[in-house]
């Protein structure tokens, strides 16, 4: 060749490559501002199954994105804390619960048991899972708890978030609880009467409603007059108990409560009743979901009782009570509403 | 209009006819076309001068014959468009008989690049052209659909079929990614290619700033142009070509051509159509009393006793006896139409090389297959041009163009007739005023549309020394648009509306130029020219909308009231707006014995809408040619007709805004203790440093013919890279702006186009078929986003511009199925909840089946997925020209592959028939495979279930994602022409009669009823105006 035509070909090379063009990486967006909404310190209670949802907020970053928890220790020490990640025997759900299940058995169909840690990140979405651990295990209030950091990796990107805080709370078995979540210590009830100084006496539970319930012919009960006592019997048990005292606290019969839709008081079965108990075989927790069914409502099961009778002057009077309430540990619970004046049941 | 008719009896009849001749003897010749041996008029016939350029000695007359005087042995050239050159030596002859051959090649045919003609040996861009053959025999409201599927690399789409409305075009792969408004209506930044339209740049966009919110008439200037006066289409698609088109070239351009005179025996040239535009098939719908137990049993199915109850509420489900409501209306039979329409064309040319001229006068009259919809065209144009010597050339321009449109109640891309708010066929009552809004809204609205366009230029041409022009341009185009719509009472809430809108578009350009060419030593070509070219436009929108006008017969003007007046200019978008441009450009080409060809081209731009920071802005480029069939061991070679390599770069600059984005503007703010307050206008804040976008290109080509002309092959491979490219950049609240435009965004294109014509028989066969196949294969990467992202959401996060990734991409919810048993839903372990969408959406037996991305058991935005692009990536098309003996059968089609549609309109059907109290149509769905019952595995969701919350026949999802690839027969001609004998009878010189359908088949997977007529970003909407079918007799007789 002469020199000419190498000319040409170094001319014709180099224009070729002037053309190309390095392309960017191909990859995902991960905002630097992408983080969790909710980052103050989580403090689940623990003996309960429940989903914290981080609220993540990802700015405009891609999907799927994969959450992980990295350096979990424990906040004091700084040690590797091995314990969140331990596997616990908990419930979980394999078909949906809807509230209409016509045995126990049909709801446990529903539900398997499985070993899996206390502490989980859900890997798409960054919510945590809390399983139903015990304090025996977890590090609960007053010490620091743990800390740990979330990776978050999408396609060509990472990044750490660092240092959320976990500071388990001991586990409350029922709600509502007498106790302060934190101390422990029995809270105390401040009330202002109609007439009188302001006092204070140690919390009871009370019902959530009460009406048209009189104890003298012009007197209605107050929520102050009646007080609700959880107790559980045993453990490993599966009915709950429902229990009426009067102001002697002796039992009143459940049959005075006549209004009461005793089959539908809460999702429950095979009910069971005497002259001072009503008992239901029962699945815990109590209620189940957060599902709205018609025993429950915003995570709380609701229980009605009334009775109707005639008033003073003819009137119909229905009279009812009922309480909105959690049980979250499994066993053989009684529910028992001392009334410190004895209701009215007769017609006036 | 007295002078306009004085200045066309002078351009028709002030032809002079000096010829002085002095050489020996007398030629008498006669030239026909090699192939049918029909006599050509309006060949020049050069003399060929040793040493110099040829001489214009005379031109061939009506029955193609010319007579010279010549020396006894010169040597005449021959030339003609579309046909070979050929040189003959008159060898003492007194009578001959040439036959020219079509040129098979097209390699000597003249383009024009750069506002001068060359051949296309000395072309280093790239370059296409579309003959006046290519596109007779269509009678089309729109030149740019004509040019559907003849131009590798060049997208056009009829997104309307509107008559009177432009679809939408652009030129290798996009040029801009900025999404603006949403949902249906989220269109894409318009990437039209410029038109230059005889040397003078039109902008073919009307009324688009405004997005489908059209205002005022909406008429293309390309509407007024008629199809039968063009001479020829050059689409040029690398930087090169379009280079010193400036500013505006960058998306491309397409120079258009119109006839001019030849003959000196004028020629009078009639075309005729007569059209009938059908209807498409129209959806089946359910009617009356299927219409309502319909309904009823989709309530019953319920259970639910609020929503039975809810049927004796709603008289026109539950009073069926009742003859107010028992009807079964067919509405679209009402709205949709068989229409006859037509189009005549006259055009009178003639003239030799010293004068020639060119009258066309067009009438098209279309109604669209919609009623009260349709378009009527009134043009007249001619052109002048006068060499009074060799050294001047005079030519001058006038065209006048009327467009009349009848817009029903629709914009023009859409219309409510075409399906998306039909009532249902229950109504209407039987009285005048149980009308149904819509309804009368569209068929009884009074519509009086009208653009006018007046375009003009004056050439002028003058070579002060032996090889050295001076040339000036200046033109005038000024476009009026009008429109005065009246509604009646009846369709706008009993109070009569009028709408009025009136606008213009002047344009006054100015190019001068100095050019130089000579040969030297008969092989070094040297042209350069230096240019300036300056631009002044301006537009003026105005709108007034008023109503409670007194009734329905008074169609105002109104005075203004506050009672019924709401008087509003059109935002700045498009209201008004004042540009002003200078350019400074300069060229020069050099070739060795056009084998070796190098062309450098720079221009500079200053432009007002740029930033006052930025004002200027420099565009070079620079291209190479190889002609190697001229290297001598392959002279001899016979069976290559040319070969050649080129390659081109350079950078083209495309103004993107107005001067409001950066310059901003100020507002009066109230008073402030009795001050007048003017404030900056918060909103977009102005960005000084705006530049134009910058679109760098690099070109390589190749081009082959080979066996005389039958078999012939281009090849361009390009790289396409848009800097600086617009996008809207939100910021902070606390700057108190919300947004300012940047110059950050960057977006690549690469594609190779391909085109090869193939002529299966010889020339002399008595048969002459030629067939042209092309296709494009674009794909756009997206370099950049403002401020380092990779990626940016628009039309409220379902489009997605991805760094790294094509640039546009649908972002979807993505479908699996549909859930075949309640047991097939997923339950959270956690919370014991089903799948569900938000809150409470719980996912059941026929539900649609979404893909949960995250893993949360919800479905959520971040469940989106990029799953698929709006952009074809492969686009094509391809010709038949067929004739034997005096029939001719051509067809011509469209292609384009891989691109993904969403299916609006079907996700929009189901929502009316998910609607049992709405009163919208019901479309019958058995063509839909939809879950019936417990295990059915089915496409599409349970159609019955209204009350879901699942919202499963949501359009964002991957279920109405389709691929919207098709392949469609534009139109098929068949045409006889009758024997010249026998025409000659009656002093005709041609006569031809044919017949064309139009939109005779479509190929296409894709379940909507056309996958073109979707918007740019991919969207099929219930209401697109569709495209119909037609078919025209066409007659075109030559005097």
């Amino acid at each position: 060749m002469k020199w000419q035509d190498y000319l040409q070909c170094t001319l014709v090379l180099s224009i070729l490559v002037t053309a190309c063009k390095k392309l960017p990486e191909k990859k995902d967006y991960l905002s630097q501002n992408a983080n969790f909404n909710r980052k103050e310190i989580y403090e689940p209670v623990l003996g309960r199954t429940m989903l914290e949802l981080t609220q993540f907020s990802a700015d405009g970053s891609t999907f799927p994105m994969v959450f992980s928890i990295e350096n979990a220790r424990d906040l004091r020490s700084g040690k590797p804390a091995a314990e969140l990640f331990q596997a616990v025997k908990v419930q979980e759900w394999q078909r949906d619960y809807t509230g209409l299940e016509k045995s126990l058995s049909e709801i446990e169909a529903k539900r398997v048991w499985v070993n899996a840690p206390f502490l989980e990140i859900r890997k798409g979405s960054g919510d945590f899972i809390f399983r139903a651990a015990p304090s025996s295990l977890i590090k609960t209030y007053p010490d620091t708890g743990y800390a740990f950091d979330v990776k978050i990796v999408n396609k060509g990107n990472e990044r750490i978030l660092k240092d959320f805080r976990l500071r388990p709370l001991k586990e409350i078995p029922y709600e509502p609880y007498e106790y302060d979540t934190y101390t422990r210590q029995r809270k105390i009830e401040t009330r202002q009467p109609a007439s009188g100084p302001v006092y204070r006496v140690p919390y009871t539970i009370h019902p959530s409603f009460l009406q048209k319930m009189h104890y003298t012919k012009d007197s209605l009960f107050t929520d102050t007059l009646v007080s609700v006592y959880f107790n559980r019997a045993s453990e490993t048990g599966h009915t709950l108990t429902f229990r009426f005292l009067d102001e002697n606290r002796n039992a009143i019969n459940p049959a005075m409560f006549n209004n009461t839709k005793w089959d539908q008081l809460l999702h429950g079965f095979n009910r069971r009743q005497t002259d001072s108990t009503v008992v239901y075989d029962v699945a815990y927790p109590i209620p189940l979901t957060g599902l709205k069914t018609a025993y429950a409502a915003s995570g709380k099961a609701f229980c009605t009782f009334g009775y109707s009778r005639k008033g003073y002057g003819g009137v119909r009077e229905d009279a009812s009570f009922g309480l909105n309430f959690a049980i979250y540990e499994p066993g053989d619970w009684s529910i028992t509403f001392y009334f410190r004046r004895n209701p009215i049941f007769n017609d006036d | 209009m007295k002078l306009y008719l004085q200045v066309l009896w002078l351009f028709l009849f002030s032809t002079q006819l000096v010829l002085a001749q002095d050489k020996l003897i007398a030629v008498k010749g006669r030239v026909v076309a090699a192939t049918d041996h029909t006599p050509l008029p309006g060949v020049s016939v050069f003399l060929q001068v040793a040493g110099s350029k040829p001489k214009a000695i005379g031109i061939t007359d009506g029955q193609g014959e010319f007579n010279i005087r010549v020396a006894p042995d010169a040597k005449l050239e021959l030339r003609f468009i579309s046909f070979e050159p050929m040189i003959i030596a008159v060898n003492n002859r007194a009578a001959i008989t040439v036959s020219l051959k079509p040129s098979a090649t097209s390699l000597k045919e003249s383009v024009v690049v750069g506002y001068q003609k060359r051949t296309r040996e000395t072309v280093t861009g790239s370059v296409t052209r579309i003959t006046a053959k290519d596109i007779q025999d269509v009678p089309v409201s729109n030149i740019e659909q004509l040019m559907q599927g003849r131009v590798a690399g060049l997208n056009i789409s009829q997104t309307t079929g509107a008559p009177g409305f432009r679809g939408s075009a652009s030129i290798r792969g996009l040029s801009q990614v900025m999404v603006k408004g949403g949902g249906n209506n989220a269109y894409l930044t318009p990437q039209s290619p410029l038109y230059v339209i005889d040397g003078v740049p039109v902008d073919a966009n009307a009324g688009f700033e405004y997005g489908f919110q059209s205002n005022g008439p909406g008429t293309s200037p390309l509407s007024l142009i008629p199809p039968e006066d063009i001479e020829s289409i050059d689409v040029m698609k690398d930087a090169e070509a379009t280079s010193l088109y400036g500013s505006r070239g960058a998306n491309g351009v397409i120079v258009i051509t119109t006839r001019r005179g030849q003959s000196a025996v004028p020629i009078i040239r009639y075309a005729g159509n007569m059209f009938i535009n059908f209807p498409p098939s129209l959806r089946n719908t359910i009617g009356g009393k299927a219409e309502r137990d319909y309904r009823v049993n989709m309530i019953m199915n319920t259970l639910n006793e609020d929503e039975i109850h809810r049927i004796s509420t709603n008289g026109f489900l539950s009073d069926s006896l009742n003859p107010f409501y028992n009807n079964s209306t067919n509405w679209q039979d009402i709205y949709y139409q068989v229409t006859y329409n037509q189009t005549h064309n006259v055009s009178v040319s003639g003239g030799d090389q010293k004068l020639n001229y060119k009258t066309n006068v067009n009438f098209y009259n279309e109604r669209g297959v919609i009623k009260n919809t349709g378009f009527d065209r009134y043009s007249l144009n001619q052109n002048i041009n006068f060499n009074p010597n060799p050294r001047l050339q005079v030519s001058g321009y006038l065209s006048a163009g009327l467009g009349k449109k009848l817009k029903g109640s629709g914009n023009g891309l859409t219309d409510v007739g075409a399906g998306s708010s039909i009532s249902s066929s229950l109504y209407p009552g039987p009285s005048y005023f149980n009308n149904v809004g819509q309804f009368t809204g569209a068929m009884f609205r009074k519509n009086d549309t009208r653009t006018y366009d007046i375009r003009t230029y004056l050439n002028i041409m003058y070579e002060i020394l032996p090889h050295l022009q001076l040339l000036t341009n200046t033109s005038y185009d000024y476009t009026a648009d009008q429109e005065d719509t009246f509604i009646p009472a009846l369709a706008n809430s009993d109070q009569p509306g009028i709408y009025g809108y009136s606008g213009r578009k002047n344009n006054l350009y100015n190019r001068s130029a100095i050019n130089y060419n000579n040969v030297f030593k008969g092989k070094h070509s040297i042209y350069a020219a230096v240019f300036s070219e300056a631009t002044i436009a301006q537009v003026q929108n105005k709108v007034i909308n008023q109503t409670n006008a007194p009734n329905d017969y008074y169609h105002g003007p109104l005075g203004m009231t506050t009672y019924y007046s709401g008087v509003s200019g059109i935002p700045v978008a498009g209201g008004f707006s004042e540009v002003h441009s200078v350019a400074l450009a300069a060229n020069i080409s050099y070739d060795y014995d056009k084998k070796y060809v190098v062309n450098f081209n720079y221009r500079a731009d200053g432009n007002s809408y740029s930033g006052i920071k930025e004002r200027w802005a420099q565009s070079p480029s620079v291209g190479v040619r190889y002609n190697f069939n001229k290297e001598n061991f392959l002279a001899d070679k016979k069976w290559l007709d040319f070969g050649d390599i080129r390659f081109s770069y350079g950078v083209n600059l495309r103004p993107t805004t107005d001067i409001y984005a950066s310059l901003g503007w100020y507002d009066v703010a109230g008073n402030y203790n009795g001050v007048t307050r003017v404030s900056p206008h918060l909103g977009l804040m102005p960005n000084p440093y705006l530049k134009p976008e910058e679109v760098e290109q690099f070109n390589y080509g190749f081009d082959m013919s080979i066996f005389n002309g039958r078999v012939g092959l281009t090849f361009d491979a390009y790289t396409k890279t848009v800097y600086n490219m617009l996008y809207t950049r939100p910021l902070a609240t606390s700057t108190g702006f919300s947004s300012t435009y940047t110059n950050d965004a960057s977006l690549y294109n690469y594609g190779y186009e391909v085109s090869v014509t193939f002529r299966p028989f010889k020339p002399t066969s008595k048969i002459n078929w030629t067939i042209n196949l092309n296709t494009a294969i674009n794909r756009d990467v997206l370099l950049s986003l403002p401020g380092q992202a990779t990626q940016m959401l628009s039309d409220d996060k379902t489009v997605m511009n991805r760094v790294g990734y094509g640039a546009l991409s649908n972002y979807l919810y993505v479908t699996q199925g549909v859930y075949r048993t309640d047991d097939d839903v997923p339950v959270d372990p956690i919370t014991g909840y089903r799948y569900r969408n938000g809150d409470n959406g719980f996912y059941h037996a026929g539900d649609v089946k979404f893909q949960d991305v995250n893993g949360n058991y919800v479905t959520d935005e971040t469940d989106k997925q990029v799953s698929g692009t709006p952009v074809a990536r492969i686009t094509g098309g391809f010709s038949s020209y067929l004739t034997y003996k005096n029939f001719s059968l051509n067809f011509n089609g469209t292609v384009l592959f891989k691109r993904d549609l969403i299916n609006n309109a079907l996700s929009e059907r189901m929502d009316n028939l998910r609607s049992p109290y709405d009163n919208g149509t019901l479309v019958n769905l058995n063509d839909l495979n939809y879950w019936t019952g417990n295990g059915d595995v089915a496409k599409y969701p349970d159609p019955y279930n209204y009350r879901s919350l699942t919202n499963s026949y949501r359009a964002l999802q991957t279920l109405f994602q389709e691929d919207g690839s098709f392949i469609k027969i534009n139109a098929i001609t068949f045409g006889y022409t009758a024997n010249r004998a026998w025409s000659s009878k009656y002093h005709m010189n041609a006569l031809r009669v044919y017949t064309t359908v139009t939109n005779p088949f479509l190929f296409t997977g894709y379940s909507g009823p056309n996958p073109e007529s979707v918007t740019e970003l991919g969207r099929d909407r219930l209401d697109t105006y569709p495209i119909s079918r037609t078919l025209s007799f066409g007659l075109n007789v030559e005097f």
